[in-house]
């Protein structure tokens, strides 16, 4: 096993052709997106907001309210979606690993392109999954009469991990699958 | 030992407590950013900019050294050495800088300045072990290196006992620094070559005098029970808990000889006789973890201690323990490798390690059961049900924890770590105060003296001010059709020295104030509107560093108090308040008749629904024509059954019997309320032995639930009889009542008295001012009226010059959203819901934090909120910090009315992603 790269990264590469560098850097900008995101307010996060409570309405049903710092309101639903649903640490984990799942197949120069790129995939993925999970925990706040513990936080909780878990193993996977080595077949033919 | 030097440790021991640290260091600047000069900041900057430079160049030797596959070099321990050292040092010496000496500390997490030591030890220590063990050769002799570490305190002494008394440098400040490199290099030579001595030692066990049975027993029992056993005594008797924490718990000394026992016992060849033993020391290893952790912090000081006292080398102790433990459990997993699977040994240990961890915090869990159910019972009890007995035994023993978990003064110490994680998961943080402790001592248990009556601050008015000035302009607005009336007062101060100012006001029915402002150096300073436990907290603080707040909240019923400091001696300060009001309304302020407004507008001739129609405002008009009733009167009988009264409890009953025939008053007209901790309502009281059976006579006499529960019933079953509360005791000076009950007046509109039954006769107390002392006015029966006629009456009415709120109902309803801001209905709605917060404070953990945002919403001053004008951002910040603690006090207060939808966390998806691909990668 060659693949000598730091601590998580290392699980990631099957080959060592990441840079110091490129893992600094994508590492950093993992960080100041996490501080940028803490601190921004719900109106600087909308970019991930509108999307997410336009797929929510569809699927729900129901129709929301922006208040201002606040965030949108689904008064028939007794749900908010703000801040803090917004699905920024799916972006910023999702981002890095596809980044590091990618890069390790691609030669170095190519690898800083990759960084935008994945970048967008991970917003889209994170609009996606994003609405998947809150369509998902609206759905089961809707059995809380007879369940009244799946109202409690740590079900919550629960819940978003398990969703967030298998997509993100699921987008690790998928590119591994892309990436696979040709079949043997051909490369005897070859 | 060697593991160490993989670079991957770097990690764990720079990396992620840098981190931390900056972020510690990040919220305490953001909170006192303000109050820094230039040259402050520019020492700040100057420290993390190091801290940061050195952090990144860690990371990057770190990364570089896992890429090339490298062991972590000689050169990396020299140059942490050489630089976290002056950076730590560098750290005390401008500590003054970094935090100025007029930041006040209470702004200031505790033990903030142990925070470097603690976060950058690990790496320091790491930096020495790295030297050690390159510049280890093999088969070297330990005592050599032993011998050089006994020389360096032994060469300390000499120099400070014969060398530095003949010493004069020129200047202080030079042998003050000189002194203390020098203490710090003779410490870190010490500890390496102390170090190194035991590394030796363990490296060449294999051909050494330690393969010796006896002598390695006898090292054993020194390192692994006596030292520990003695430190923990000589911490106990010595140090008075004084300094590195209060371990006197028979836990602490229990577990530290269990463990000393289990690192004693020879290792056992039968597999699994060694599974269970290795397992046993896996529970134990989290005790010496623990200690290891307490004491790094402390380890440069070893060396000082050991040229003081000696005991230095207890202090050392928890360090050579662990690494012996590690040595002890990394042979016995080396041997059960060979019998066991991998993975068995590997999770039976880490359950076996989260073993002391998981009981601590089950008994801390169950202690925070034991201490809310009581809470709950006294603060959130439910008034319309029986009440149900609380355990008392769990509950002395939690009083008891939280007593030895408060911060009591500066010089004792709680128990390091442990503390901080009992005020976390028991009492959220925030500190159960002696007053209330005492209170559920007294009602719980009952026997505790009563404390010398104290002033009541709150309610004080005070002397040696004059009201120069009160302007009062009034608008009215149509669109609402209520009157906003500006009040500005302009206060001096007669006295000659700096005074409080503080006083109280009665606010009529249906008036709200919804701003305030105070003036600070000529400039007119908003109020904020804040929780009120939050703004009182941050006004007491602030009034102690005697800087410049000034504050507004609601004491009982409509009864507001006003407090301003500084004032300096014969200053004049101005501050003023916005009121929204329907009709007309008066009030006297500090000696001053205030009128505002008129009854042209404004004031309506019929009721009006609160928006959520939850809340009834009949105008003084209304009741004008309302029909007048007299009611009879109905007798409750508060029965005090508290431990001490058992044996009275037989005068008690032929005293009511006496009363009720020598007033000849039915018995259909009167009801028993049986009261202790608990109330228990029975019909009859002619068989004493029937009332021990209902009641059993413990604890204390809890006569304020009782008078809550006869007005909770009068309010929501008004009859045609009024209640007349009348107590039974002999010991009225134990009775525990601790406010008024000016918020629940309207269930009582004949009266503000109740009685105390004194053999023959009855002595009047009132039930909105001081209701234990005797009440020395004229005993007045007010007329009624009945709402909204005779014939059906809903509610009861003093006829009187003021308008009455009352609710008609307790629909939830989103009070936040439909609150709207300065809005007289949306006041109301906040009143009604307050009052119903009153009659059902089981519901407190559901309505309290709408109503404290909805208060927000409206900005509008309600008995949950407070307004609070503070002199600078720093305050400010400190406010907004402890508010959003206090608004978290409670985990179900966090989803408030809607659920939130938030994610789940960034680290907790995080390590479970890395756990999956580690159990992919089949390294779990």
């Amino acid at each position: 096993m060659r693949s000598q790269i730091l601590l998580t990264i290392k699980f990631f590469s099957e080959q060592d052709t990441i840079n110091v560098l490129f893992i600094a850097c994508v590492l950093t900008l993992g960080i100041i997106l996490k501080f940028l995101f803490s601190a921004a307010a719900t109106e600087d996060l909308l970019f991930v907001l509108s999307p997410v409570n336009s797929l929510v309405e569809v699927f729900t049903s129901s129709h929301s309210e922006y208040l201002i710092d606040e965030g949108y309101l689904y008064a028939d639903l007794n749900v908010v979606i703000d801040k803090s649903c917004a699905g920024i640490n799916f972006l910023i984990l999702c981002f890095c690993i596809t980044t590091f799942s990618v890069a390790q197949y691609y030669k170095q120069s190519v690898q800083w392109i990759l960084i935008p790129v994945c970048f967008v995939l991970a917003y889209v993925l994170t609009i996606g999954v994003n609405s998947c999970r809150i369509i998902s925990a609206i759905t089961l706040l809707n059995a809380q009469e007879n369940f009244p513990w799946i109202t409690s936080p740590w079900v919550h909780e629960a819940q978003g991990s398990i969703f967030y878990l298998t997509f993100l193993i699921g987008t690790f996977l998928l590119i591994k699958f892309i990436h696979r080595k040709p079949a043997l077949k051909n490369e005897d033919s070859a | 030992m060697k593991t160490l030097l993989n670079p991957r440790w770097l990690i764990f021991i720079n990396t992620i407590p840098i981190v931390i640290l900056f972020s510690l260091f990040l919220g305490t600047y953001e909170v006192i950013e303000s109050l820094l000069s230039e040259k402050n900041l520019e020492v700040w900057f100057n420290f993390a900019g190091a801290l940061g430079l050195l952090w990144f160049a860690t990371l990057s030797y770190c990364v570089y050294s896992i890429i090339k596959n490298r062991k972590i070099e000689v050169l990396y321990g020299l140059l942490t050495l050489l630089t976290y050292i002056p950076l730590t040092y560098l750290y005390w010496v401008f500590g003054n800088d970094l935090i100025p000496w007029d930041v006040p500390r209470w702004m200031l997490p505790e033990d903030f300045q142990l925070y470097p030591p603690t976060f950058l030890m690990p790496t320091l220590a790491h930096g020495l072990f790295v030297l050690m063990i390159n510049l280890t050769k093999e088969n070297q002799k330990p005592w050599i290196s032993f011998g050089i570490a006994i020389l360096i305190p032994v060469c300390w002494y000499v120099f400070l006992m014969i060398l530095l008394p003949m010493w004069q440098p020129l200047d202080y400040r030079f042998s003050h620094h000189v002194i203390s490199i020098l203490l710090i290099a003779g410490t870190v030579v010490f500890l390496f070559f102390l170090g190194r001595g035991v590394y030796i030692i363990f490296q060449n066990r294999k051909s050494h005098f330690l393969e010796n049975p006896v002598v390695a027993l006898t090292v054993k029992v020194v390192i692994g029970l006596v030292l520990p056993v003695l430190g923990l005594h000589v911490n106990e008797y010595y140090f008075d808990h004084q300094f590195f924490g209060d371990f006197s718990s028979f836990w602490f000394f229990a577990i530290a000889a269990v463990n000393g026992i289990l690192i004693c016992i020879p290792e056992p060849e039968n597999k699994n006789v060694r599974l269970i033993l290795f397992l046993l020391r896996g529970v134990t290893f989290s005790y010496v973890i623990y200690f290891f952790f307490v004491f790094l912090p402390y380890l440069p000081l070893s060396v000082i201690a050991i040229i003081a006292i000696g005991a230095g080398f207890l202090m050392l102790t928890p360090i050579v323990l662990f690494i012996l433990q590690c040595q002890t459990l990394n042979d016995d997993m080396k041997f059960l490798f060979q019998h066991f699977s991998k993975k068995i040994v590997v999770a039976g240990f880490a359950i076996a390690l989260s073993v002391l961890p998981l009981i601590l915090t089950a008994v801390y869990y169950s202690d925070r059961i034991a201490l809310y159910t009581a809470l709950d019972h006294v603060y959130e009890g439910n008034l319309e049900q029986d009440d149900e007995q609380v355990s008392s035994q769990s509950l002395r023993r939690v009083l008891g924890a939280v007593e030895q978990h408060r911060s009591r003064s500066n010089n004792a110490r709680q128990i390091p770590f442990l503390s901080s994680y009992y005020n976390w998961l028991v009492l959220d943080n925030l500190t159960l105060s002696q007053d209330k402790t005492k209170l559920l001592e007294k009602i719980f248990y009952g026997n505790v003296k009563s404390d010398e009556p104290t002033q009541d601050r709150d309610g004080v008015t005070v002397t040696g001010f004059d009201l120069q000035k009160v302007s009062v302009s009034s608008t009215f607005d149509t669109e609402q059709q209520a009157w906003i009336s500006q009040i500005d007062f302009e206060i001096k101060n007669k006295n000659l020295f700096i005074a409080e100012f503080a006083t109280t006001f009665n606010l009529p029915q249906g008036a709200w104030i919804n701003d305030y402002y105070l003036t600070i150096e000529g400039e007119k300073v908003p109020g904020i509107l804040a929780e009120k436990k939050a703004a009182t907290w941050i006004y007491q603080q602030i009034r102690d560093y005697r800087r410049d707040p000034g504050i507004m909240y609601y004491l009982e019923g409509n009864k507001i108090a006003f407090r301003i400091f500084p004032f300096a001696g014969s200053q004049i300060r101005t501050a003023g308040l916005q009121i929204i009001h329907k009709g007309q309304i008066e009030f006297d302020f500090f000696g001053k008749h205030i009128v505002a407004g008129n009854n042209s507008s404004g004031e309506t001739l019929k009721e009006i629904y609160s928006p959520d129609e939850n809340t009834m405002y009949v105008p003084k008009n209304v009741k004008a024509y309302l029909p007048e009733i007299r009611r009879s009167p109905e007798y409750h009988f508060i029965v005090d059954c508290s431990k001490a009264s058992e044996q009275q409890i037989t005068s008690y009953t032929d005293r009511i019997k006496k009363y009720l025939t020598e007033n000849k008053i039915s018995a259909t007209n009167a009801n028993y309320v049986l009261t202790n901790s608990i109330t228990k309502q029975v019909d009859d009281i002619a068989d004493v032995s029937d009332l021990k059976e209902a009641i059993s006579f413990e604890g204390g006499f809890f006569l304020e639930r009782a008078i809550e529960k006869i007005l909770y019933d009068a309010y929501y079953h008004p009859k045609p009889n009024y209640p007349v509360i009348v107590v039974v005791t002999d010991y009225w000076n134990d009775a525990i009542v601790t406010k008024g009950f000016a918020d629940l007046s309207i269930a009582l509109p004949e009266s503000d008295l109740f009685f105390q039954l004194n053999n023959d006769s009855l002595i009047a107390h009132s039930l909105i001012k001081d209701p234990l002392q005797p009440y020395k006015g004229e005993t007045v029966n007010y007329p009624v009226v009945a709402w909204p006629d005779k014939t059906r009456p809903q509610r009861y009415l003093r006829k009187n010059e003021e308008a009455s709120i009352f609710t008609i109902a307790n629909n939830k309803n989103d009070l936040v959203k439909s609150s709207k801001q300065g809005d007289w209905n949306s006041a109301l709605a906040l009143q009604g819901d307050w009052l119903n917060h009153k009659l059902h404070p089981e519901n407190t953990d559901e309505d309290w934090l709408a109503l404290v945002k909805a208060s927000f919403k409206a900005h509008t001053m309600t008995p949950v909120t407070s307004f609070i004008t503070v002199e600078n951002e720093a305050q400010r910040q400190a406010l907004l910090k402890k508010q959003e603690q206090v608004l978290n006090a409670d985990n179900s207060l966090d989803i408030g009315n809607e659920s939130r939808m938030s994610e789940p966390g960034f680290f907790l998806v995080l390590g479970l992603f890395l756990i999956a691909l580690l159990v992919r990668k089949k390294i779990l």
